[in-house]
C-alpha cells in the first residue's frame, strides 16, 4: 500500500492511498467526531459530524473525502465545529432527553459527542416522531427505535457486512424510521441473530435483551456464550462452522486445543454450553454435543496430531495418583511439557468414572479405552491395580511433583444411614459393579434416594438389568430436579416411577435368616462391608411429603406436611445421594468438609510439591470439569517443576472468517436435530448457529477520551 | 409579488452531493404563476407546504434532510400558527444556508434555496407574522377568523349542512352564527354558500349578532363586541 502525506491542523501525517480522510486523522491520533461513519462499514456521509475544512475545497464530509498527496485540512475552525453543531442539535430535537432511563447511558456514543461538542438539547423545536415506535423487541434484539438517530449504520452492517438486509429505511406517512420491511418481528424476516445491528449502534435504539450474556465473563467470552459457559472455554462457534462445511478433522482439531477425551464427552458431557447457547431464545440450542461426537467420528485424517507440541524431556518426573479424567489430563499435559510422567491407577483400567462410573448403555468402554491409548502415546506410564495410600510416599520414590486426582470413589450417606445392611449399596459402588458386569441380585424391586443424574444411571441399569419396579424418590419437585431434563424424561419413557418432594423419615429392616435371604447375596463382601449372615437387611423406606428444603447453615432444613407418612416396600436400596474422596487424613494431605482435599488459587495442596485436581477437590462435578481441572494441574505442576506453565496449542490456523453469512429460508424456524444421523444432518444442525463469535471482528469505534487520541502520530520527516 | 422570480435556484440541481438518494427536487411544490394564484398567495405558508414536503420526501439517510427540513418545517408551521419566537428568522436563515450548502441531495438542497429565497424576499411579511401575528393576505390560519356577514346571509342552511365542526348555529329564515370556538376554519361554508355571506376576518372584527336571528333584522347593535386577540395585541405592537 502506497502511503502519502498530508497536513491535518499542522501536524504532517502519514495515511494510505485511498484511505479517506477521515479514518486517516483517526489512526494518526487526530480525533474527528463521526457517528454515522463505522471502519467496517461504507461512508454514508449523512451525520455531518465528520464535516473538515479542506484548502481548495471548502467543508466536506472528511469520512466521504479521499486522502491526496499534500492535502490540507483543518478539523477544529469555528466554522465546522458551528456546522457540526448545529447537525447534532438536530438529531437531538428527535431523541429523548432522559439518558439516564436509557440502557446504554454513560456508553453511548451520542452521549459522548454531546460531550465532546457540548451540545446539549437545545434551542431547536422538539420533534415528535410517531413512526419510530414501531419496533417490536425479539427474544434477542430488543429495539427501542425512538432512541434512533437514523445514522443507518445496523442498516449497512446487516446489507454490507452480512448480506442479510433485514433491516432497512421505511417510509410512513412522511416519515422515515429504520425498520423490518412491512414491520414484522426480526424472527420474521432473513435476520440471523448475529449481532452485529447491536454491534454497530451508537445509541441505546438496538440492544441486546437483557441476561444473555454473563456479566463477570470478558467481553471476548460473554458475546459467545456457549464459549464461556463450557469449563474449558471450547472454541465452540468455530468448530460448529467447520463442521457445517464438513471439514470434521479440522473440528476435532479446533477442540482438541482444550479438550483431552472429546469422543467421550460427545456421549456424556453435561453440555453447559448448550444451555448458553443464544440460539435457545430463539427456538432451540443447537445440538453442539452431538456434533462433537459426529465430528469426532467422521474425522479420517486426525490432522491434529501432526500439529500437537512435544517438548524434550526435562529430566522431571511427577506422578499422577489416579487416572480419570482430571488426572489423565494433567498427565497428558505434563508428558508433553517433557516432564516424566507415571499414573497411579488403583483399578485395573484408567478412565475414573468414565470407566467405573458411568454406565455402558451411555458411553461404550471401547471409546474410552481408544481415548485413553491416545493419551498413553504421548508418553504417560500408566501403572494400574496400585492403590496410594499416601501422598508423601510417592514424593519418597523420587517424584518431583505429586497431583492427587482420585476422585469422588465413596458413597455419602445422610448421617442417619450411615450403618450397614446387606441390601443397600452406595450409587458409585452401584455403578462401579454394574460396568464389571458383578451386580448382585436385585430383586424385583428397587430404589434409588437422590435425584441426580448418578440416581438415574442406577435406575436406568437396573431397569435394562431386568428389575421389575424401579423407583427414584428424591427431595426435589419434578421441575427443579438435579438431573438432565434428557435423563428424566427417558428414565420415565422406560417406565421407572419417579417421587418427588419425597423424604426419607427411616428404614423398616427385618433379620432375614440365610435361607430366607432373597436378594444382597454377598452383596456386603464385594462392597467390602462386613457382611454376614444374619445381618439385617433393608424391607422398606418411611417416607413424608416434603412441602419445601433449603441448605441452611445446620444442613438440610425441611418442612414437611403431617400425616403424609406412607411406607414404601423395596428388595433393594441405592443411596445416590453424594460421593466423596476415598481419602483420610493419613494420606498426609489437609482435608475439608469430610475428605475432600483443600487447595489453594494454584492448586497445592500447601505441601511443598503436592497438588490436587478433579473431583477430590470439587466433589462430583462433570468429566469436562474435571478435564479442565487437569489442564490447570498440568500448569501449576509444569510451572513448579520450572516449565512456564503455557499448554495452550493451536491445532487448527483460523482463517479470517467471512463476515457475509448470507440468507437461509426460515432460518429462525430450522428446528434442532437431537440425533445426527448422517452428515445431511449434521450440515443442517451446524447451520442453526447463530455465530455469536463473528460480532467480535467487528471493529469498535473508539471514543473521543481514548487513550489513542492523547498523542498524534506524525509522520517521521 | 415582484420577487418571485429572485428565489435562489442557482445551481441546486448541481450541488446534489455524493450520497446514494434517488429523491429529486421535483417533487416541491412550485411558486405561484397566474395571478389569482399569486393574490391568494403568503409566503410563509408556502414555506410551510415546502418543507413539509421535502421532510416528507427525505430519503432519511442525511441529518440536514431528515431532520433539518423537518425542523425548519417545525418553526415555519409555529410562525404560521401566530406562536413565531423573536429569533426565529435568524434560526431559520442559518438551518436553510446549512442545508443549502452541505446538505447531500438536490431536494434537500432546492428546498433550503427556494425557502431562503422566500426568506430574503418577504422579509417583511415574515416580520408581521412573527411579530405581529398577522398574515397580509389572511392565509395562515391563526391570523384571521371567520364570520358570516349578516346583511348578507338569507338563512338557506346550506352551510350549516357541510361544517364538519357543527359551529355553524342557525335554523329557517334565521341569520346564521358561526361559533369560533369550534371553528376550525376549513372553508367549506364558503364554499357552499349562495350569497357569499361567508368572510374571512383579520384584526378588525366586524359586528355580528350573537346568536341567530331573523333575517332582515340585524341593526347592527348589540351583536358581539368580540375583538380578537390579535387586535389587542396590534394595539400593544404599535
Amino acid at each position: 500500500m502506497n502511503k502519502i502525506r498530508l497536513n491535518i491542523d499542522g501536524y504532517t501525517i502519514e495515511a494510505e492511498e485511498g484511505q479517506n480522510l477521515l479514518q486517516a486523522a483517526l489512526d494518526a491520533g487526530i480525533y474527528i467526531p463521526h457517528l454515522c461513519y463505522h471502519p467496517d462499514l461504507t461512508p454514508q456521509g449523512g451525520c455531518k459530524l465528520c464535516t473538515v475544512e479542506v484548502e481548495g475545497e471548502g467543508t466536506v464530509q472528511s469520512c466521504e473525502t479521499i486522502v491526496t498527496e499534500g492535502m490540507r485540512v483543518k478539523t477544529k475552525t469555528e466554522k465546522v465545529k458551528h456546522r457540526r453543531a448545529v447537525a447534532l442539535e438536530l438529531m437531538l430535537a428527535s431523541h429523548p432527553k432522559d439518558c439516564t432511563s436509557c440502557d446504554k447511558y454513560l456508553n453511548c456514543e451520542l452521549q459522548a459527542l454531546m460531550q465532546y461538542m457540548g451540545v446539549a438539547h437545545s434551542r431547536l423545536r422538539e420533534i415528535d416522531k410517531e413512526n419510530t415506535r414501531i419496533a417490536p423487541s425479539d427474544q434477542l434484539i430488543k429495539r427501542e427505535m425512538y432512541r434512533c438517530i437514523q445514522c443507518g449504520r445496523c442498516v449497512r452492517a446487516c446489507q454490507e457486512l452480512r448480506g442479510i438486509g433485514a433491516l432497512q429505511y421505511n417510509k410512513k406517512d412522511g416519515e422515515t424510521y429504520i425498520g423490518t420491511k412491512d414491520d414484522v418481528p426480526l424472527s420474521e424476516t432473513d435476520c440471523r441473530f448475529c449481532g452485529a445491528c447491536v454491534e454497530v449502534c451508537p445509541t441505546g435504539a438496538i440492544q441486546d435483551v437483557k441476561g444473555i450474556f454473563s456479566k463477570d465473563s470478558p467481553r471476548n467470552l460473554a458475546l459467545v456464550p456457549c464459549k464461556d459457559k463450557c469449563p474449558a472455554h471450547t472454541d465452540i462457534p468455530m468448530y460448529v462452522r467447520l463442521a457445517q462445511q464438513g471439514r470434521y478433522s479440522d473440528a476435532v482439531s479446533v477442540f482438541r486445543e482444550k479438550l483431552t477425551f472429546p469422543h467421550s464427552l460427545g456421549f456424556v458431557c453435561t453440555h453447559t454450553c448448550e444451555s448458553g447457547c443464544k440460539r435457545n431464545h430463539v427456538n432451540e440450542a443447537v445440538s453442539i454435543r452431538e456434533l462433537k461426537r459426529f465430528s469426532v467420528e467422521h474425522d479420517k485424517e486426525e490432522s491434529w496430531k501432526k500439529r500437537a507440541f512435544h517438548n524434550p524431556s526435562t529430566g522431571k518426573k511427577a506422578a499422577v495418583i489416579g487416572g480419570g479424567a482430571a488426572g489423565m489430563t494433567a498427565a497428558y499435559y505434563l508428558a508433553k511439557k517433557g516432564h516424566s510422567v507415571t499414573v497411579f491407577e488403583r483399578q485395573p483400567m484408567a478412565g475414573g468414572m468414565l470407566s467405573y462410573g458411568i454406565p455402558k448403555y451411555r458411553l461404550p468402554q471401547d471409546i474410552v479405552n481408544q481415548e485413553l491409548e491416545t493419551l498413553v502415546a504421548a508418553g504417560i506410564q500408566l501403572v494400574p491395580d496400585t492403590k496410594i495410600t499416601s501422598a508423601d510416599e510417592v514424593l519418597k520414590k523420587g517424584f518431583d511433583a505429586v497431583l492427587v486426582a482420585v476422585g469422588a470413589q465413596k458413597g455419602k450417606r445422610p448421617p442417619a444411614y450411615s450403618g450397614t445392611w446387606k441390601n443397600t449399596l452406595d450409587a458409585v459402588d452401584f455403578c462401579r459393579l454394574a460396568n464389571e458386569e458383578k451386580l448382585p441380585d436385585l430383586g424385583d424391586t428397587i430404589t434409588v434416594y437422590g435425584g441426580g443424574n448418578v440416581a438415574f444411571d442406577c435406575a436406568r441399569t437396573a431397569k435394562m438389568k431386568g428389575v421389575s419396579t424401579v423407583r427414584v424418590v428424591c427431595l426435589e419437585p419434578r421441575d427443579k430436579m438435579l438431573a438432565d431434563k434428557e435423563e428424566v424424561t427417558c428414565a420415565l419413557e422406560e417406565g421407572i416411577e419417579i417421587l418427588n418432594s419425597k423424604s426419607m423419615l427411616g428404614l423398616e429392616e427385618a433379620v432375614l435368616d440365610a435361607g430366607e435371604e432373597k436378594t444382597g447375596a454377598g452383596m456386603g463382601a464385594i462392597t467390602g462391608q462386613n457382611a454376614g449372615a444374619g445381618q439385617a437387611a433393608v424391607t422398606g423406606l418411611r417416607l413424608v411429603n416434603v412441602l419445601s428444603f433449603r441448605f441452611g447453615e445446620k444442613g438440610l432444613e425441611l418442612e414437611t406436611e403431617a400425616g403424609s407418612e406412607t411406607v414404601l416396600k423395596t428388595d433393594t436400596l441405592v443411596f445416590a445421594t453424594g460421593q466423596q474422596p476415598d481419602l483420610t487424613e493419613d494420606f498426609g494431605i489437609d482435608l475439608h468438609r469430610g475428605s475432600f482435599v483443600k487447595i489453594n488459587d494454584a492448586l497445592g495442596t500447601g505441601k511443598e510439591g503436592i497438588f490436587a485436581a478433579g473431583d477430590a477437590v470439587t466433589g462430583t462435578k462433570s468429566v469436562v470439569e474435571a478435564i479442565e481441572s487437569g489442564r490447570r494441574a498440568a500448569m501449576s505442576i509444569d510451572r513448579f517443576l520450572g516449565g512456564d506453565g503455557n499448554i495452550e496449542e493451536i491445532l487448527y490456523d483460523r482463517e479470517k472468517q467471512n463476515p457475509k453469512i448470507g440468507t437461509i429460508e426460515n432460518f429462525a424456524g430450522l428446528k434442532r436435530a437431537e440425533q445426527l444421523c448422517g452428515k445431511c444432518d449434521a450440515t443442517g444442525e451446524a447451520l442453526r448457529c447463530l455465530q455469536c463469535d463473528l460480532r467480535l471482528d467487528i471493529q469498535k469505534v473508539k471514543y473521543w477520551v481514548d487513550a489513542h487520541y492523547k498523542q498524534v502520530k506524525e509522520a517521521a520527516e | 409579488m415582484s420577487g418571485m422570480g429572485n428565489t435562489n435556484e442557482v445551481g441546486a440541481a448541481n450541488r446534489a452531493g455524493k450520497m446514494s438518494c434517488d429523491v429529486t427536487g421535483s417533487c416541491l411544490p412550485e411558486l405561484p404563476k397566474t395571478p389569482q394564484e399569486i393574490e391568494r398567495f403568503c409566503a410563509i405558508n408556502f414555506a410551510r407546504k415546502l418543507m413539509d414536503t421535502a421532510r416528507r420526501e427525505s430519503c432519511g439517510k442525511c441529518v440536514l434532510c431528515r431532520e433539518g427540513t423537518w425542523q425548519s418545517f417545525e418553526i415555519i408551521h409555529d410562525i404560521t400558527e401566530g406562536k413565531g419566537q423573536n429569533d426565529d428568522f435568524e434560526l431559520l436563515t442559518e438551518l436553510l444556508e446549512q442545508i443549502g450548502s452541505d446538505g447531500g441531495c438536490e431536494m434537500s438542497v432546492k428546498a433550503a434555496s427556494l425557502c431562503l429565497g422566500l426568506l430574503r424576499n418577504y422579509q417583511e411579511e415574515w416580520d408581521l407574522h412573527i411579530r405581529r401575528k398577522r398574515c397580509a393576505n389572511l392565509i395562515c390560519k391563526a391570523s384571521y377568523t371567520v364570520h358570516i356577514a349578516p346583511e348578507l346571509c338569507d338563512g338557506c342552511g346550506k352551510c350549516i349542512g357541510v361544517c364538519p365542526d357543527h359551529a355553524i348555529l342557525g335554523g329557517g329564515n334565521l341569520i346564521h352564527v358561526i361559533q369560533g370556538d369550534r371553528c376550525s376554519k376549513c372553508m367549506l361554508c364558503a364554499e357552499v354558500c349562495p350569497k357569499g355571506a361567508v368572510k374571512k376576518a383579520g384584526a378588525v372584527k366586524p359586528k355580528v349578532p350573537a346568536e341567530p336571528i331573523p333575517v332582515g333584522s340585524f341593526s347592527g347593535a348589540g351583536g358581539s363586541s368580540e375583538e380578537g386577540p390579535s387586535m389587542r395585541r396590534r394595539r400593544r405592537g404599535e
